[in-house]
């Protein structure tokens, strides 16, 4: 166990210095620097490092590309548009739609911006048809069409945030260029000419002296360079971008966006030393420059006063908690402990399980952090949404396991809790896929006490479930497989009846915390819609299981095969409720979903069916 | 149980296994009424499935949800009383208990509670709630000091109707009704009908799922209320103008129950989360008035104003037209079993917690005898 300690805390440590290890690089340095920038989207103070992970996961699958951070990528796109359009990031699983924008179809399934915008432009009639059908019409092909066109428009408002810090623009005299500061056929950006409005208006007035035939090809050319300015100035529609905070960040506020700034008549020294401060990072990320970090910590220390959101926001935790990764360490954990428990079946076996234990309290402890850091840059109970129920009903299903383990020292605590944890963090992962796991919720849902009473309850209440599902499979298992253990199977029959009242008791009590929230809510403590529903049917089950053993009409195998349903029961009142998609709780839902719902039923109900009449089989009258 | 002792009656129906095939019913029940709500709404599908005591199921009438939770009140109210043995068990006699008064307070929600919206526009006061499904059909004779309403609920509005009463001079007969009706305008003017009916015909559409944006309608003769009165009338929900009828005004609208005080609303407070459309909070400023007496209250998410046995929660609001004046929706209940699920989940609890910690130390003692 020491050694195991040992060696944890040195990974941590490592994982620790290289998240803060400041390198030399001053392109290293821009990323570093621009992860850490707070932005308003979708509601939410976030760190730029967040919107980058998010738009790319859409994009590309993946919250970074092999090697390439999601910040890099945001940052190329927005500073080195000739490589970001090149790179291929758009995922277009289906070949249908491959075919249908006339690309080559290839492994890997990625495309280019310079690949698929002219494409999808050649079918602009087809995307507004789709468009204007209401979405219960669509077929595959024309949503994810729809998809592809929302990404790659949203990839084009992210790369023309920052488009007045590229260089595009020059004066080929020489004597011209000078006056603004520029060599000949240098190219400067439209951030470095909005500073220039003064050599413009000098110029602007000698040239109202002049007439017509006066006017040479170098008056000429200062006019198109203002027109291009101007169009430019008028192009890029882009807000996406919204990296200024508002008056002391106040909340509840929009944030403004930097092309705001570029479209003021004049602007303060402060926007101007947000801008400058932006061009550094530019020249950083471009050209390597060293960064001078002091200088853009003072810059932005303006907005990060006590009583500001950005406070509140915890933005240096999220990105830390960003590259972490700590659910999937955790599950690392769980599978290890896993190896390590069927290890000790063969040989070792003290030593083994010992290990097997720690390796899951590790796990466990990676789990509850990742949640505590959850829960502090939320600021709310970590069970908000259906994502944060997985993780939380894994944590606490592992926590009840370890507990279990520590009592009972049977192997069946490390059992239960490895693979329940690690089955509820691949669907967690699932889920993550979807976006920003750390979105905002409507009012009816943002109220502290009643998340942290109703909701808890009942993510306990499941995951004491699914412990007594699963030592219903155990119980069958070994009634079929080893009957002759007579001692182990009455521990699993007397297992099943308790861990089946305690799940009653949480389960029933968080249904009756939810209708007492509906009630304080909105006046109606039972509405019988689907969310609701699906927690009574647990309960109900419950209840029948327990009643027909009180009554002689179930014994130990029916008893068995009625927890294996409650998995399926389970599963459907947590997630299938949401494909429903009526009444107050529908939030949060996805095709795979039901996919995926469907064959864990399945398989759940035929393991069910044949372990209960194969157990009987194996009963003596 | 000895096995030679004859089982009395009540043992019978105290016996474990009627809640046992009752509550797998409820099962079924609950499972069906979920899963018919996307296609008939949630409105209809607890009609037919929870609030029913039975149901067809093509020529066979199934025992709806009231039935069988009626069966279970029964079952259990003979087992506390013949057959539970607090004395060996008292935590379990305890939550038996605490179910016993959940059911008694859903009982009591079941038939004694109201529910409906309060609309109110920035400004402006009420002091009636409308039901969110029950229509009325309301003959009103003005009076100087008060109006004279005559009210026929919704079991008169269907076709062959002969709705009569001694405030209104002569009948009314339902010759069409629809629970889901569009009004088309008539390509000529047909006069045997006055009114709006003149101009529009209806024609019925199928239900929508969702009852609140059902528009009722009816075609009626009325016979009796004077030669220039007499004749075919249309009625339809939210129509802009009230019908006249000689000195009276019919209208067909959801059911009204009227307080006794009025609710003026001075300001809605509407907050977005920033960038989006997703609603933050909502908050209605409003004035109690009530014998003369006016009081500021707060209305807000999670914030009701409870008031003579009636509580108003923010329930959503109606933007203005164009820039004008919003209007808040506030929800009303009136509900007097609501404070038994508080009580049955304290006492539930108590139970509970007194089961498992006289069985735990229990179990223990029997495996360190067994063990020993």
């Amino acid at each position: 166990m020491n050694m195991k300690r040992l060696m944890t805390l040195i990974i941590s440590l490592m994982a620790f210095s290289a998240v803060n290890a400041s390198d030399a690089s001053g392109r290293e340095q821009a990323l570093k620097a621009a992860a850490k920038k707070p932005m308003l989207h979708e509601g939410r103070i976030k760190p730029l490092d967040t919107f980058a992970q998010v738009n790319l996961l859409a994009i590309y699958g993946k919250r970074s590309i092999k090697k390439m951070e999601a910040i890099d990528w945001l940052l190329e796109a927005m500073f080195l548009p000739e490589a970001s359009n090149e790179r291929p990031v758009f995922d277009i699983r289906n070949n249908d739609v491959v075919n249908a924008l006339n690309l080559e179809t290839r492994e890997g399934h990625k495309y280019s911006f310079t690949e698929v915008w002219p494409a999808l432009r050649k079918n602009m009639d087809f995307l507004r048809s789709a468009f204007n059908k209401p979405s219960e019409e669509r077929d595959l092909v024309e949503k994810q069409m729809l998809e592809l066109y929302g990404n790659v428009s949203r990839f084009i408002e992210i790369a023309e945030s920052l488009t007045f810090l590229q260089p595009r623009f020059y004066l080929s005299n020489e004597v011209l260029a000078s006056r603004f500061g520029l060599q000949a056929e240098e190219k400067a950006s439209f951030y470095y000419f909005s500073k220039k409005s003064d050599v413009f208006a000098a110029y602007l007035g000698e040239m109202q002296v002049k007439s017509e035939e006066e006017l040479d090809a170098n008056d000429l050319e200062v006019v198109k360079l203002a027109q291009a300015l101007d169009a430019e100035r008028r192009r890029v529609t882009t807000e996406i971008l919204k990296i200024i905070p508002p008056e002391g960040a106040a909340k509840d506020q929009l944030w403004g966006y930097p092309w705001e700034l570029l479209r003021k008549p004049s602007r303060t020294t402060q926007e101007d030393a947000f801008l400058d401060a932006w061009a550094a990072i530019y020249r950083s990320y471009v050209h390597d420059e060293p960064l001078d970090e002091a200088l853009l910590d003072q810059t932005f220390a303006i907005y990060f006063s006590p009583d500001s959101e950005l406070e509140k926001a915890h933005i240096d935790l999220e990105v830390w908690n960003n590259h972490a990764n700590l659910f999937y360490k955790s599950l690392a954990f769980y599978i290890l402990s896993f190896i390590l428990l069927i290890i000790s079946w063969a040989a070792w076996g003290t030593w083994m399980k010992r290990l097997s234990l720690g390796s899951m309290i590790v796990g466990t402890f990676l789990h509850a952090f990742g949640i505590l850091l959850r829960m502090l840059i939320m600021g709310r109970p970590p069970v908000s949404t259906l994502y944060e129920s997985i993780i939380f009903v894994g944590f606490i299903s592992v926590f009840c396991a370890i507990i279990y383990e520590i009592v009972k020292k049977n192997s069946l605590g490390i059992f239960t809790g490895v693979v329940l944890g690690s089955i509820l963090h691949f669907i967690g992962f699932s889920y993550a896929a979807d976006g920003d796991t750390m979105g905002m919720l409507v009012a009816v849902l943002d109220s502290n006490f009643w998340l942290a009473t109703h909701v808890v309850t009942i993510s306990i209440g499941y995951g004491c479930a699914f412990v007594a599902g699963l030592i219903g499979h155990l119980y069958l298992f070994f009634k079929i497989f080893k009957p002759e253990g007579k001692e182990r199977l009455l521990t699993l029959s007397k297992n099943m009846v308790g861990s089946s009242l305690i799940a009653l008791f949480f389960t029933l009590f968080g249904t009756i915390l939810g209708g007492i929230w509906a009630d304080q809510s909105w006046g109606r403590f039972w509405g019988w819609d689907p969310k609701e529903n699906g927690a009574l049917l647990i309960v109900l089950w419950f209840l029948l299981l327990l009643h027909g053993r009180v009554s002689g009409i179930m014994r130990d195998n029916s008893f068995a095969f009625g927890l294996v349903i409650n998995n399926i029961i389970v599963a459907l009142a947590w997630f299938g409720v949401n494909l429903l998609n009526v009444g107050l709780h529908s939030y949060g839902f996805t095709d795979s979903i039901a996919m995926n719902l469907l064959l864990f039923c399945g398989f759940e109900f035929l393991i069910g069916l044949v372990g209960y009449v194969w157990a009987r089989a194996k009963t003596p009258v | 149980m000895n096995q030679t002792t004859p089982k009395k009656w009540h043992d019978w129906l105290a016996d474990p296994a009627i809640f046992f095939y009752a509550c797998l019913w409820l099962v079924v029940l609950v499972i069906a009424g979920t899963l018919a709500q996307p296609g008939i709404g949630l409105y209809k599908a607890q009609e037919i499935y929870f609030s029913s005591w039975f149901f067809p199921m093509g020529p066979v009438p199934l025992p709806g949800g009231r039935l069988t939770m009626a069966v279970i009140f029964v079952n259990l109210v003979i087992y506390l009383i013949f057959n539970a043995s607090p004395k060996k068990n008292i935590g379990l006699y305890i939550t038996h208990l605490g179910t016993l008064l959940l059911l008694l307070g859903g009982f009591l929600t079941a038939y004694f509670s109201s529910e409906g919206t309060m609309v109110i526009q920035e400004g402006g006061s009420s002091d009636y709630v409308s039901d969110y499904h029950a229509r009325e059909f309301v003959i009103i004779t003005p009076g100087s000091d008060e109006d004279k309403v005559t009210a026929f609920g919704m079991g008169w509005l269907k076709t062959g109707s002969i709705l009569k009463h001694e405030s209104i001079p002569g009948e009314i007969e339902i010759l069409e009704a629809y629970t889901n009706c569009e009004a088309r305008r008539r390509d000529t003017m047909d006069p045997s009908f006055k009114g709006l009916g003149s101009q529009y015909t209806i024609r019925p559409i199928p239900d929508n799922p969702q009852d609140e944006q059902n528009m009722y309608g009816f075609v009626a003769a009325f016979r009796g209320f004077g030669p220039n009165a007499d004749g075919n009338y249309v009625f339809v929900e939210y129509q802009n103008d009230p019908t006249q009828v000689a000195d009276k005004i019919c209208v067909l609208r959801k059911k009204r129950t009227y307080v006794p005080f009025q609710i003026e609303l001075i300001d809605f407070e509407k907050k977005l989360h920033p960038g989006t459309q997703m609603p933050k909070s909502y908050k209605s400023v409003v004035n109690l008035i009530e014998d003369g007496q006016k009081r500021r209250v707060v209305i807000q998410m999670n914030e009701p104003l409870r008031h003579k046995g009636y509580t108003f929660f923010q329930s959503s609001f109606i933007e203005g037209q164009s820039g004008g004046k919003d209007s808040t929706v506030l929800a009303a209940v009136k509900n007097y079993g609501r404070q038994f699920p508080y009580i049955s989940s304290i006492i539930m609890s108590i139970g509970l917690l007194i089961y498992l910690m006289i069985l735990v130390p229990r179990r223990r003692r029997v495996m360190q005898s067994k063990e020993g």
